[in-house]
């Protein structure tokens, strides 16, 4: 807990030090940015590839990417339920660079969100999944700088999110030939 | 909030327009291009992505405690819109390029869903399916 509470200080202490730093980080942690990025990223992998069997691995990878947010949702919703921690700028005098949220600290939702969409493409797609885990470790890294979330509550987050794109993904398999049969039921709405 | 809702619909929209136009040229989905030239799809679809981007995070202070959204509106709009745009491509964007006077693609063999439209825009496959039909 005294780690914790050292990177707090330390990261949000940089904060006024370059404004240039805060404006990106401003930017970055803000509600709409990354999750936005991140979901244009998966548009792009649902259309992109050469050939049909390419196209259905991508689709294939962003259905993984989906259900694992819905899976991830599902487990903050419940921890949420049972668990609350005080946001760091209730216990700390620390210069914040977003608005005072009032939900539980623990487990951090951007970095839950951020991790299962991009350990989702991951497991499948290296390249673009290494660019939506950078973004996805920038937005989570954000929320301390800007003083909203505890280190161990991004990590936790991004635990949560970096578990479920698995699960989705075994489930989905379990759920063959249904996944199957849907990608050829958007086929015939041009969808997929 | 509703105003937001639809700014970042609006937002979500044209970005989703721009990044289908930057991924269906670089998979070759002719029938989804709004110019003949891959090039100027690409640049297009930039363009789209930077100037929505631009509007939606430069002009306004978004990161504002109200009126905001929550996760789940923020995705039920970015999914809305993005399947907006796939609509508007399919559907949309071979009309213009009909109105540009664009010569018609060369037909193309797979049948259904987006492979189809690899060389056959949605109204080409349509009529062409009409004729053998009728």
């Amino acid at each position: 807990m005294a780690a914790d509470r050292a990177i707090l200080l330390w990261l949000n202490g940089l904060v006024g030090q370059l404004p240039w730093l805060d404006r990106v980080f401003a930017l970055i942690v803000n509600d709409y940015f990354v999750p936005t990025t991140l979901a244009l990223l998966l548009v792009g992998l649902w259309y992109s590839g050469r050939s049909e069997a390419q196209r259905e691995r991508g689709q294939r990878a962003v259905a993984d990417a989906a259900l694992g947010l819905a899976f991830a949702n599902l487990a903050l919703a419940v921890l949420n339920h049972f668990y609350y921690r005080p946001r760091p700028f209730v216990e700390h005098e620390l210069k914040l660079l977003f608005y005072q949220p009032p939900d539980s600290s623990f487990p951090s939702n951007p970095a839950a969100v951020g991790f299962a969409l991009a350990v989702g493409v991951a497991l499948s797609h290296r390249r673009l999944g290494s660019v939506m885990l950078a973004l996805a470790l920038l937005w989570a890294a954000s929320r301390v700088y800007a003083g909203v979330n505890f280190p161990s509550d991004v990590t936790a987050g991004a635990a949560i999110g970096a578990l479920c794109p698995l699960l989705a993904r075994g489930f989905l398999r379990l759920l063959e030939p249904a996944p199957t049969l849907m990608l050829k039921l958007w086929r015939h709405l041009y969808l997929a | 909030m509703l105003s937001l809702l639809f700014e970042y619909s609006g937002f979500a929209f044209v970005a989703c327009l721009g990044v289908i136009q930057i991924a269906v040229s670089l998979s070759g989905l002719r029938g989804l291009w709004l110019t003949p030239w891959l090039w100027a799809n690409r640049t297009v679809g930039g363009a789209l992505i930077m100037l929505s981007a631009w509007w939606f995070f430069a002009s306004d202070e978004r990161a504002t405690p109200y009126p905001l959204l929550e996760g789940s509106q923020q995705g039920g709009a970015f999914v809305s819109a993005a399947l907006a745009a796939t609509w508007a491509t399919i559907f949309l964007i071979p009309v213009l390029r009909r109105a540009w006077g664009r010569p018609p693609l060369a037909p193309g063999t797979a049948t259904r869903g987006l492979e189809s439209l690899r060389a056959d825009s949605f109204w080409a496959l349509r009529s062409r399916g009409r004729d053998r039909g009728g």
